[in-house]
C-alpha cells in the first residue's frame, strides 16, 4: 500500500473536513464564552457590559437552575434505565426464532424514526390527554379516575415518551451484539450444565457489556439534550417541573433574549456533556485499536 | 527473460529493520521458494520486487535492468494474493480479463485470452459468475487465471494455498507445479510450510529475521543443511538435535539425528528407551521415544513396527547421516 | 382552506426533503476524500483526529445556540433553508466521516495492490475498482444522514419562523386542538414519518454501526 507521495494528496483531501469542523467548534463555543462574561439582552442592542461572573451566579443562584439540572438528571437516567433494561428484554425476546420476525423487528424499530415532534404530539393528543386520550378512556374503562399525565407527573409523562423513542436503539444495538455471540459458547455452557438463567448471567450479559456501555454512553449524550418534546407536550412546565438544562437556556435565550444568561447556562451544558464525552471518545478510541 | 536479481536490499519500517541485507540471485525459469517462519519477512521481500513496497536500500533488476524505481505494473510480474484479492464486483471473466483491459487491449483479444486461461483451469463453466459465488479452490484458480492472462516473466505467490483445506491444498499444488511446466516462467513462492517448499522449489530460500540463512536445491537443504536453523526446518518429522556427552562422542558440539535415519529394534542398539507415544499409519510409524541420556527422540520406520506406549526400544543412529554442529550452530 | 392547508402542508414536506438532501449530499462531498485519506493513507494522527471529529458531534447544542443564532441573524441566514442545511451538514459530518470510514476501511487493501500489479493507473483504480467498492458504504451513509436530517427537531425549532420550516417545525406547530384536529395531525404525521420509516427499515444494520461510531457492527 504505502509506497511514496501519497500523504500530502491524503492532507489536501481531509482539510475541508476538518477546517470546517474546526471553525464550527471553535468559533461559536469561544464566542459562547466571550458571551456569557457580558450583560447583553438581544431587545436592548448597544448597551453590552462586561460582567464578569453576574450571569455565571445568577444561573447558580437561581433555582430554576437546580431543579433543571435535577430534571436533566432524572429524564437521562430514568430514559437510560427504561431503554436498557427494556432493550435487553427485547433483544432475547427478537433473538428467538419465531413466526413474523421480520415484521415484528420492524415495529420494534419503527418508533427510532418518527420525528419527535410528531411523537411528542401523538403522545400528548391522542394517548396522554385526560379527555380523549387513549390511556384516559383505557382507566375509565377499567373503572379508575383518568389522570391528566402532562399537567400530573409532567417529566415521568416526558420520560415515557422519550423512552418509548430510544427503546429501539437500545434493543437494535443489543440485538447486534446478541447476534454476535456465537451459538457453540451457548452450547458448550449448556454442556456445561448451565441453565437460562445461569447463561443470561454468565454468558450473555457479559458477552453485550461492550454494547450496552455504548447504548448508555451514546443515549447519554442524546438524552443530555432532549428539546422538541418538552417544547411540544408541555412548555418546561408547570412552573419550570419539566424543564431541562438544554430548555431553560433555550428559554433565556430565544424567549427572555438574554444572551449572557444564556450562554453561561450553555457552557455548563458543555461541561457536563463533555464528563460524559470523555469515556465515551476513551472506549471508541481504544475500539478504534483492533 | 525472466531473471531476477537483487543485489544489497534492506527495507526498514521506521527503525525496525525488516531485511537488514539481501543479494539474490533468481534464474530465467526457476521456481523459487521463500521459506521460513511467520514474521521472517518473506511477504516483504516478495512485495519489495512486486513494487509494492519502495526498497530501502539496494537495487533490484529484472532481466539486467534496473527496476528499482518502476511502478509494480511496469516491471512484467504478476502476483497471486493470500487472500486472493478478487474484484468481488466483478464477474470471473472481468476479473481474469482486467490486466488485459488495463492494458487497453480490443475485446476480441481479451476474450481470446480469457477464455483460454479459463481452458487451463478449468474455469470455463464459471465465468460468469461473482466470486462470492465460488469454492475456495475455485477462487484461487480465478486469481492465477488473472495472473496468467498478462503472460508475465515472473509469477509472485504469497502463500496462495493457506486459506484451502489439507485435501485441497494439495491438489492445488499440483496444479501450480504442473502449471509452471506449461508455462515455463520463473516463479517465486512464499510460504512457511517446508512441505510446499520442498516438494514444488527447484530453489529453497530460508529465511530468518529479514536475513538468508541457506540457499539450494530440496536436496540440498535436506542432505547438508548450513546450520541449526535450516536443519531443524527443512524436514518432517523435525530432526532430532542432541547435545552434551553424547554429542561429543561424535566429535561436535551438537548433533542431529532425521527421525527416518536410526535404526530401531526391541531387543539391542546404541541407546535404549521407553516408547511414549507411537503413531501406526500403515505405511509408516513415528515413535516418540524417551532415552534417559538423550531426552525426547522421534523416529520413523517404513511399514509397521509393532510396539506401544511402554514398550523397550533400542534405536541406533545411521552413521552416515549423522548431522554434526559447532557450538555457534553451524554445519560442522 | 383545506387547499391552503395542503400546500402548506407540501411546502414543509419540500422544505423537509431539501433540507435533508441537501445537507447530506454537501456533506458527502465533503466526507468523502477526508474518510478515504483516512482509512487508506493514515498517518499517526488519523486515529486523534477521528476521535476529535467524533468530539464535536458531542457539543451539546445549547452550547452553541446562541452565537449561531446571532452570526445567523446577522448573515440574514435565519429562516432559510440554506442556513439549515449548512447546520444540518455539520453536525451530522462527524458521523458521516465516521461511518464511511469504518466501510473503506473494510476494502481490503490487496485488491487495491492487486489493481495496481494489473496495471491500473490512480484514475482506472478510482473507476473500476474503488468506487464500485464503495457505493454500497457511501448509499448506507446517505440513507442514515438523510433520516438524521428529516428528524431533527432542535436547530430546525429554534431557526426557522415558517418559510423554511420543515416538517419537524411545522408539525409543532400543531398544537392546539381545533377543528378536525386530529385527522389532520394523523395526516400530516402519516405522511412526515411513512418515508423515514421505510428508509430506515432498509438501514437498521447502517443504523447501529453509524450512531455507535463503527464501536458496534
Ligand atoms: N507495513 C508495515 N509496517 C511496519 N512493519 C511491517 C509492515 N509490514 C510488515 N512489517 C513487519 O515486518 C516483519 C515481516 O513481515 P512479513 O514480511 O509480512 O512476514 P512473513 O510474510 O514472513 O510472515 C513483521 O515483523 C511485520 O510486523
Ligand atoms: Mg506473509
Amino acid at each position: 500500500m504505502a509506497t511514496t507521495h501519497t500523504h500530502s494528496a491524503a492532507r489536501l483531501m481531509m482539510a475541508p473536513s476538518v477546517i470546517l469542523l474546526l471553525l464550527w467548534m471553535i468559533v461559536p463555543l469561544s464566542m459562547t464564552v466571550y458571551f456569557s462574561f457580558l450583560r447583553y439582552n438581544l431587545l436592548m442592542p448597544g448597551t453590552e457590559s462586561f460582567a464578569g461572573f453576574m450571569n455565571y451566579r445568577f444561573f447558580l443562584t437561581d433555582p430554576a437552575f437546580f431543579q433543571a439540572i435535577g430534571n436533566t438528571l432524572i429524564l437521562v437516567g430514568g430514559v437510560l434505565f427504561a431503554t436498557v433494561a427494556g432493550g435487553i428484554a427485547l433483544a432475547l425476546l427478537l433473538n428467538q426464532p419465531m413466526f413474523g420476525q421480520g415484521i415484528v423487528r420492524i415495529l420494534v424499530i419503527a418508533p427510532f424514526f418518527v420525528m419527535p415532534t410528531v411523537s411528542a404530539l401523538v403522545w400528548k393528543n391522542m394517548l396522554m390527554n385526560p379527555v380523549n386520550g387513549l390511556f384516559a378512556s383505557l382507566a375509565r374503562f377499567l373503572g379508575f379516575q383518568p389522570i391528566d399525565f402532562l399537567s400530573s407527573i409532567p417529566l415521568t409523562s416526558i420520560s415515557l415518551i422519550v423512552a418509548w423513542q430510544w427503546l429501539p436503539f437500545a434493543t437494535l444495538i443489543l440485538l447486534t451484539a446478541l447476534q454476535s455471540l456465537s451459538e457453540e459458547q451457548n452450547e458448550a455452557a449448556e454442556m456445561d450444565g448451565a441453565n437460562a438463567w445461569n447463561r443470561l448471567i454468565y454468558i450473555i450479559l457479559p458477552h453485550m457489556a461492550r454494547a450496552i456501555t455504548v447504548v448508555v454512553l451514546i443515549e447519554t449524550i442524546f438524552l443530555l439534550s432532549v428539546f422538541a418534546e418538552i417544547l411540544v407536550t408541555t412548555n418546561g412546565g408547570p412552573g419550570t417541573e419539566s424543564t431541562n438544562l438544554t430548555y431553560l437556556v433555550y428559554m433565556q435565550a430565544l424567549l427572555q433574549f438574554d444572551v449572557g444568561g444564556a450562554s453561561a447556562g450553555g457552557i455548563i451544558a458543555v461541561i457536563l456533556a463533555n464528563i460524559v464525552a470523555i469515556f465515551l471518545v476513551r472506549m471508541i478510541g481504544k475500539n478504534l485499536e483492533d | 527473460m525472466g531473471s531476477i536479481r537483487l543485489e544489497n536490499v534492506s527495507k526498514h519500517f521506521g527503525e525496525h529493520a525488516v531485511i537488514p541485507s539481501i543479494d539474490l540471485e533468481i534464474n530465467d525459469g526457476e521456481f523459487v521458494v521463500f521459506v521460513g517462519p511467520s514474521g521472517c519477512g518473506k511477504s516483504t521481500l516478495l512485495r519489495l520486487i512486486a513494487g509494492l513496497e519502495d526498497v530501502t536500500g539496494g537495487r533490484i533488476l529484472i532481466d539486467g535492468d534496473d527496476a528499482t524505481a518502476k511502478p509494480p505494473a511496469k516491471r512484467g510480474l504478476a502476483m497471486v494474493f493470500q487472500s486472493y484479492a478478487l474484484y468481488p464486483h466483478m464477474s470471473v471473466r472481468s476479473n481474469i480479463g482486467f490486466p488485459l483491459k488495463m492494458a487497453n487491449l480490443d475485446k476480441a483479444e481479451i476474450d481470446r485470452k480469457v477464455n483460454d486461461a479459463a481452458a487451463i483451469l478449468n474455469l470455463t463453466d464459471y465465468l460468469e459468475r461473482k466470486p462470492r459465488a465460488l469454492s475456495g479452490g475455485q477462487r484461487q484458480r480465478v486469481a492465477i487465471g488473472r495472473a496468467i492472462v498478462r503472460s508475465p516473466e515472473c509469477f509472485l505467490f504469497d502463500e496462495p494455498l493457506s486459506n484451502l483445506d489439507a485435501a485441497l491444498r494439495v491438489n492445488m499444488r499440483l496444479e501450480i507445479s504442473e502449471l509452471h511446466q506449461q508455462l515455463g516462467a520463473t516463479s517465486i513462492y512464499v510460504t512457511h510450510d517446508q512441505v510446499e517448499a520442498m516438494t514444488m522449489a527447484d530453489k529453497i530460500v530460508v529465511l530468518r529475521a529479514g536475513n538468508i540463512e541457506q540457499v539450494g536445491s530440496p536436496l540440498e537443504l535436506y542432505r547438508s543443511p548450513a546450520n541449526l536453523f535450516v536443519a531443524g526446518f527443512i524436514g518432517s518429522p523435525k530432526m532430532n538435535f542432541i547435545d552434551g556427552k553424547a554429542a561429543e562422542e561424535f566429535g561436535a558440539h551438537t548433533i542431529g539425528i532425521r527421525p527416518e535415519h536410526v535404526a530401531l529394534s526391541t531387543e539391542s542398539g546404541k541407546w535404549m528407551g521407553k516408547v511414549a507415544v507411537s503413531e501406526h499409519l500403515g505405511s509408516d510409524t513415528f515413535l516418540h521415544v524417551d532415552v534417559p541420556e538423550l531426552g525426547h527422540i522421534t523416529t520413523r520406520t517404513d511399514g509397521e513396527f509393532p510396539v506401544r506406549h511402554g514398550d523397550t526400544v533400542f534405536i541406533s543412529p545411521d552413521p552416515e547421516r549423522l548431522y554434526r554442529f559447532n557450538a555457534d550452530g553451524l554445519a560442522a | 382552506m383545506e387547499v391552503q392547508a395542503r400546500s402548506n402542508y407540501f411546502h414543509h414536506f419540500w422544505n423537509s426533503v431539501a433540507i435533508s438532501l441537501g445537507s447530506t449530499v454537501i456533506g458527502l462531498l465533503i466526507a468523502v476524500p477526508a474518510a478515504w485519506a483516512m482509512a487508506f493513507s493514515p498517518t499517526k494522527r488519523t486515529k486523534d483526529i477521528l476521535l476529535w471529529m467524533l468530539s464535536t458531534k458531542m457539543l451539546p447544542a445549547v452550547g452553541v445556540l446562541v452565537p449561531i443564532y446571532i452570526i445567523f441573524r446577522d448573515l440574514g441566514l435565519l429562516d432559510t433553508r440554506i442556513g439549515l442545511i449548512i447546520i444540518m451538514m455539520l453536525i451530522n459530518l462527524p458521523i458521516m466521516v465516521w461511518m464511511l470510514y469504518t466501510y473503506f476501511k473494510e476494502i481490503p487493501g490487496e485488491i487495491l495492490e492487486a489493481a495496481r500489479m494489473d496495471g491500473a493507473t490512480l484514475g482506472k483504480e478510482l473507476v473500476y475498482v474503488l468506487t464500485p467498492m464503495a457505493i454500497p458504504g457511501i448509499a448506507s451513509t446517505l440513507l442514515l444522514n438523510i433520516i438524521l436530517a428529516w428528524n431533527e427537531a432542535f436547530w430546525t425549532l429554534n431557526l426557522t419562523a415558517s418559510k423554511a420550516a420543515p416538517l419537524t417545525a411545522f408539525i409543532a406547530s400543531y398544537s392546539s386542538p381545533e377543528g378536525l384536529f386530529y385527522a389532520k395531525l394523523s395526516a400530516a404525521s402519516t405522511m412526515a414519518i411513512a418515508p423515514i420509516v421505510i428508509l430506515g427499515w432498509f438501514s437498521q444494520k447502517q443504523l447501529v454501526r453509524g450512531l455507535t461510531f463503527g464501536a458496534v457492527k
